[in-house]
């Protein structure tokens, strides 16, 4: 039995898998917290998309180097929207002590 | 100074007029009131100079000033002054003045004063704009801002109901003439590619196969909502709870001159089918508002049904002139003068009636305000004795609109109109010489009953002669209406002017002549006397009613127009606005009746539902968004 | 890897000067949470210096824009940053804006606890951001610039961190905002991925440079055109909700009403405006730039969200009594026009100077308005109602005429500037041919005088009530306001007659 050699398809397919499940999770999961990871999750599919064409798509003369390059950026990216995001779901929860998504509706209408 | 510097100082001086009182005039009326008339002052001397020293008659234009430039595309300001504008800044500027001086007066004690001359800069601001615009555009938004200005001033004693419904009632008829007005600008747009006056007057000359009837008839609809022609005539009685010498701006000078103005700056778009069918509007609104005026007490209503009708004249005068100036016989006869037949016409008949249709309406205003405000006619009576000035110019304002041969401007305005509609069709002449008959008639009633006989109520009794600011724009306007019709003769009209004012209108000549004399003489005489005979013995009931009681009801009616109207807007508008038509339940219940009407409500509640206020909605609006485009592109992908 | 001399190249093509005004707002930014930490007692200086920096930033700029000789759009950075006329006009914009949201700012945070050099320093940094992010020329900067404005509004609209109403707005934000990142990233990821490919034709080198994904879109191979690549699609329809998100057209609106009335005032104001403004500028760089040959998959796109856009917009707005929310709401309706003008620009050349002249006038006429609402907000600046502004032009003459000018502008109500600017997009539609969506177009703003007229009225007309509560205390109104004010109006009021000075600052003439 012969590995198949992981290629750009499975990296790609990883990507999707990570951007549904982000995706799924900020539109179905009522925890605030929890929201925020999946956001970040997103994130991180591109991450693995752009690295992994960065990879596959160089060509000898032709390195690509802008895909990881762009991965630092939105590392630091993601971080600093964490930190925001933490310290507003603190504010709120000093507040109203609550991390329901769906109870945090005084904005209406 | 050149000729764009002082239209543009004639434009200008209303509308920093109106700018100085919204900021500083709202409370303090004295400072309004001298700076509108300064305003009105400075607009009568620039435009009287203009006209008689600086302007040599011939056509200016490309006196654009650019508004927007946006590459090859540019809206500009751009004035024009031609033979029609300038006979048109001729009447508001000199009117308009007068205007302003009477109601120093009239308005003396009126809380709203500064609201009021505020509103005056304004109107005056918006007329002089669409008199001097070169292009459709700027014509449409001044006129739109004509309409806004008068909704304004007639609903000034707002705390009246009548005036609040009749100010709405203004606004949503000239409404419908309006949108008809525009989709005719468009149309013309379409056709000819351009809205540039003069532009489209070379194209119109270049293919007049691409005019079309319904094109005239879309543009006739907002002069019928302006100048109030039959059918949409119903605003301009119930504007009468406006101020008074509102009524004599409105109605005499400007606004409702403004529908003639605007056929006669744009002839050149009416096919002969067109320009059939708006003279015999212009007929039938000449004659039948004649009729509706004997039925009416209010001294202002008959004089606004007597406007209506004069402007039907006016408006019959342009048909049959154009549909004369047009027929081969008449290219043969004058050569290319008659193309102007109906322009001149018409704007003959609109600068004398501009004179004195104020001096009646300002006379009618200095007898309201000297009876307290009372406005019925058989609770005046004996006037003249009271108040000799006043009544001695309302008498000539009687005359000249009665067209009594050469004592009268009105008879050599409304001859013209006569001898045109003779020419084409000799039906339409006796139904226009009948109107002219009911003219002298009904203002015959109106001088004897007010004028004459005894006071029929206290306020009358102690009626006393008013100041000379009111009786002083009175004389100027009395001495305009008896010799302005002597063009040539008295250099009361600019010569500039002639051309459109006198060789524009077809002059008859011999037996002809003679025989439009004597029937205007015998209508005249006819109608005056025949008024004074019947209703110089007159009471408290207006003898019509008592002894020709069918007669006076079917005057009564006004042929059930108002009637039929208020029919649809209760049972059949209110209910399809409701469900269908979701612009006339905004513009008409919704933006101008107050409160939030339910139409409104429902979409606001819809809209509120939609927020929800739980993140997870809106996420699903995203994802919502998300899946339609992947269906498209996947549609795309797959056709 | 790289030679020396290619990195050495790669280096001198940092021509740091060309970003002096963006360095020097990052640079005040800094030095005023400095001085704040070391000197608080010298607050009003500092809060000063930050609008005399700022002002300093903007007279620069405009020296150096009026100064500067037409010509080729400046590329630094090797292509990561293009300067052109239009970018460097709306770096002049976004540093006005910057003031306004500043001067509101310290109206609003007159009365209330919350730290105030804190708040501008963010608005710096998210100002310098928009700076950045409408020259950048690869996805890169775009990207980059764009994440750092949104956490900063992040903070922003969340900054009243008592209130819930605040906090709450900003969670939404930031979910909203994350959510639409991601979509936008991943978008970024698969055109760079498609791009890159060595088996397509014209592979770019660079790809996520504007001008190399352009080409590659552009061309054309043995299978077909690469525009039709299903990863393009994808990837430019991701980054295209990721845009639409920004500017708040349906259906990534639903937001906007809720952060607009949670955020504080001047948030909103810049939210509304600076926001929106980046939004459409980055839309035109995207669809004149690397999107060009895209123009068959994304106009029809287009056309139906301007469509549903402008009936939303105008709709929404009926019925509501909180002007914040109406604010929001109606910026959709204003987002609607002005994607009007963006499709006229497939046609019109000079549909987007148009765009320009209109985000213009919006922001003087919002401006005004949001000067206005900063004034008359209540201890709780989520509630703020049309009930508020009864009585408003007798109670204080000064704001009332400043109100009913700025919504009569954003209502677009002849003669004021904002009438022109609609008449100007409208042109441009109907010489694009769109003319369903122009009646639309139309159509909504008939409907837009209703809302904002009730508004109005409220000011205008109603009387004040005397319920003891709201609205008896006196206005506090300052000098500096007051000209603001004066200034905003007149411009409304002048650019309405005369446009020849503002058409000029877009390039229209």
């Amino acid at each position: 039995m012969t590995l198949t050699p992981v290629g750009l398809e499975h990296y790609l397919f990883v990507a999707c898998l990570l951007f549904s499940i982000g995706v799924f999770g900020v539109l179905l999961r009522s925890n605030t917290l929890i929201i925020l990871m999946c956001l970040e999750l997103m994130l991180s599919a591109s991450i693995v998309a752009l690295i992994a064409f960065s990879r596959f798509n160089a060509i000898e003369g032709s390195l690509m180097m802008g895909g990881n390059l762009f991965v630092l950026f939105i590392i630091a990216i993601a971080a600093a929207e964490v930190a925001i995001g933490l310290a507003i779901i603190v504010a709120l929860w000093r507040r109203q002590q609550t991390l329901d998504a769906t109870e945090i509706t005084s904005l209406k209408h | 100074m050149h000729l764009p510097d002082i239209l543009l100082l004639i434009l200008l001086a209303p509308l920093v007029s109106a700018g100085l009182i919204w900021l500083f005039g709202r409370r303090n009326g004295h400072l309004a009131a001298t700076l509108s008339v300064g305003a009105a002052g400075i607009i009568a001397v620039a435009s009287l100079y203009l006209l008689f020293a600086f302007w040599d008659g011939a056509v200016a234009e490309d006196m654009a000033i650019r508004w927007v430039t946006l590459g090859e595309f540019s809206l500009s300001l751009g004035f024009s002054l031609n033979m029609v504008s300038a006979t048109m800044l001729f009447v508001v500027g000199v009117v308009g003045f007068l205007i302003h001086i009477f109601s120093l007066g009239y308005m003396a004690d009126d809380a709203g004063k500064g609201r009021f001359f505020g509103g005056l800069s304004i109107f005056m601001f918006s007329m002089l704009g669409m008199v001097l615009s070169d292009n459709l555009f700027m014509i449409f938004v001044f006129w739109e801002l004509v309409g806004f200005s008068s909704y304004m001033l007639i609903g000034h004693y707002m705390k009246k109901g009548e005036a609040a419904e009749a100010s709405k009632k203004a606004f949503i008829v000239n409404r419908v003439g309006d949108f008809g007005l525009l989709i005719g600008f468009i149309i013309v747009f379409w056709t000819f590619g351009t809205t540039q006056i003069s532009e489209l007057a070379v194209a119109v000359g270049a293919e007049p196969e691409l005019l079309s009837t319904i094109m005239g008839l879309l543009l006739f609809c907002g002069v019928a909502g302006k100048s109030a022609q039959l059918p949409l005539h119903v605003w301009l009685p119930d504007a009468m709870a406006g101020p008074t010498p509102i009524s004599a701006l409105i109605h005499a000078a400007t606004m409702a001159a403004a529908g003639v103005f605007l056929v006669a700056r744009l002839p050149f778009l009416f096919t002969v089918d067109a320009l059939t069918i708006i003279a015999w509007i212009g007929v039938i609104t000449a004659l039948s508002s004649a009729i509706w005026a004997f039925a009416q007490n209010d001294i202002k209503k008959i004089l606004a049904y007597s406007t209506l009708s004069q402007l039907g004249f006016m408006v019959a005068g342009f048909g049959f002139g154009s549909l004369y100036g047009g027929s081969a016989a008449a290219i043969e006869a004058y050569g290319a003068q008659a193309a102007l037949f109906g322009v001149g016409a018409a704007l003959f008949h609109m600068t004398t009636h501009a004179f004195f249709k104020a001096l009646l309406f300002l006379g009618a205003g200095s007898v309201i305000h000297a009876c307290h405000h009372e406005q019925d006619i058989y609770k005046m009576g004996g006037l003249l004795k009271k108040m000799p000035i006043t009544g001695i110019t309302f008498a000539i304002g009687v005359i000249t609109i009665a067209a009594v041969p050469f004592v009268a401007s009105g008879f050599f305005s409304k001859d013209a109109i006569l001898y045109v509609a003779k020419l084409v069709n000799p039906v339409a002449f006796g139904l226009l010489v009948g109107a002219a008959l009911l003219t002298a008639t009904y203002m015959g009633r109106l001088f004897v009953v007010v004028f004459l006989g005894k006071p029929r109520s206290e306020a009358a009794e102690h009626a006393h002669e008013t100041s000379w600011v009111m009786w002083l724009p009175l004389a100027v306007l009395a001495f305009f209406s008896v010799f302005a019709g002597y063009v040539k003769q008295f250099p009361l009209i600019p010569a500039t002017l002639h051309p459109i004012l006198y060789d524009a209108v077809p002059h008859p000549a011999g037996s002809e002549h003679t025989l439009l004399i004597i029937i205007s003489a015998v209508a005249a005489t006819m109608g005056l006397l025949g008024a004074f005979l019947f209703y110089r013995k007159a009471d408290q009931i207006d003898p019509l009613q008592e002894k020709a009681y069918p007669l006076w009801v079917v005057a009564k009616s006004r042929f059930f127009f108002d009637e039929v109207y208020d029919a649809y807007v209760a049972k059949v508008q209110q209910r399809v606005a409701e469900v269908l038509s979701f612009l006339d339940a905004l513009l008409i219940s919704g933006l101008l009746v107050r409160g939030s009407a339910g139409l409104v409500g429902v979409f606001g509640i819809l809209a509120r539902t939609l927020h929800t206020g739980n993140v997870h909605s809106y996420v699903w609006w995203f994802f919502a968004g998300l899946f339609i485009f992947s269906l498209y592109a996947f549609g795309l992908l797959g056709g | 890897m790289p030679s020396t001399e290619e990195l050495q190249a790669l280096v001198a093509a940092n021509t740091w000067s060309a970003l002096l005004p963006e360095i020097l707002l990052g640079v005040l930014a800094l030095a005023l949470l400095a001085v704040d930490a070391f000197a608080p007692r010298r607050q009003p200086q500092t809060l000063l210096a930050a609008m005399v920096g700022q002002a300093a930033i903007l007279a620069w700029l405009l020296f150096a824009v009026f100064t500067a000789e037409a010509g080729e759009a400046r590329v630094y950075f090797a292509g990561s940053v293009v300067q052109t006329a239009l970018s460097d006009w709306m770096r002049i914009f976004f540093v006005t804006c910057s003031l306004f949201t500043t001067h509101l700012a310290l109206v609003y945070l007159r009365n209330r606890e919350y730290p105030r050099v804190e708040y501008i320093h963010v608005s710096l940094v998210v100002t310098a951001s928009f700076m950045l992010l409408v020259q950048s020329g690869n996805f890169l900067l775009f990207f980059v610039a764009l994440e750092t404005l949104t956490i900063g509004f992040y903070v922003l609209v969340a900054f009243a961190r008592t209130s819930r109403f605040s906090l709450e707005a900003g969670l939404k934000y930031l979910v909203m905002g994350g959510f639409s990142s991601g979509i936008l990233l991943f978008g970024i990821a698969l055109l760079y991925g498609v791009a890159g490919n060595p088996l397509l034709p014209a592979t770019a080198v660079d790809p996520l440079n504007f001008i190399e994904l352009g080409a590659f879109i552009g061309a054309v191979g043995i299978d077909g055109a690469n525009a039709a690549h299903p990863l393009v699609i994808a990837g430019s329809l991701l980054v295209l909700t990721g845009v639409l998100f920004k500017v708040g057209a349906v259906p990534f609106q639903i937001w906007v009403p809720d952060v607009y009335q949670g955020a504080p005032t001047p948030t909103t104001a810049a939210l509304a405006v600076a926001s929106k403004a980046g939004g459409f500028f980055v839309l035109f760089i995207l669809l004149s730039g690397p999107f060009l040959a895209l123009e068959s998959l994304l106009f029809p796109v287009l056309a139906g969200v301007t469509a549903v856009t402008l009936v939303f917009g105008n709709i929404a707005p009926l019925g509501q009594q909180n002007v914040k929310r109406i604010m929001g709401l109606s910026g959709v309706a204003h987002a609607g026009v002005l994607l009007l003008g963006m499709l006229a620009a497939y046609q019109v050349p000079w549909a987007f100077h148009a765009v320009l002249f209109y985000l213009l006038v919006y922001a003087i006429a919002s401006f005004a308005v949001f000067e206005v609402m900063a004034h008359l907000a209540p201890d709780e600046d989520a509630d703020q109602d049309i009930s508020h502004y009864r009585g408003l032009l007798k109670r204080h003459p000064l704001l009332g005429s400043a109100l009913v000018i700025g919504l009569g502008s954003l209502a677009g109500i002849p003669p004021l500037a904002g009438f022109i600017a609609k008449v100007l997009i409208f042109v441009a539609a109907f010489q694009a041919g769109l003319y369903t969506l122009l009646a639309v177009a139309i159509l909504g703003v008939v409907i837009s005088i209703y809302y904002y007229f009730g508004w109005m009225r409220a000011a205008v007309l109603r009387e004040l009530v005397d319920d003891g509560e709201s609205g008896r205390e006196p206005l506090r109104v300052t000098i500096p306001t007051k000209v603001i004010l004066v200034a905003l109006a007149l411009i409304t009021v002048v650019g309405g007659i005369f446009q020849a000075g503002l058409t000029k600052l877009v390039g229209l003439s």
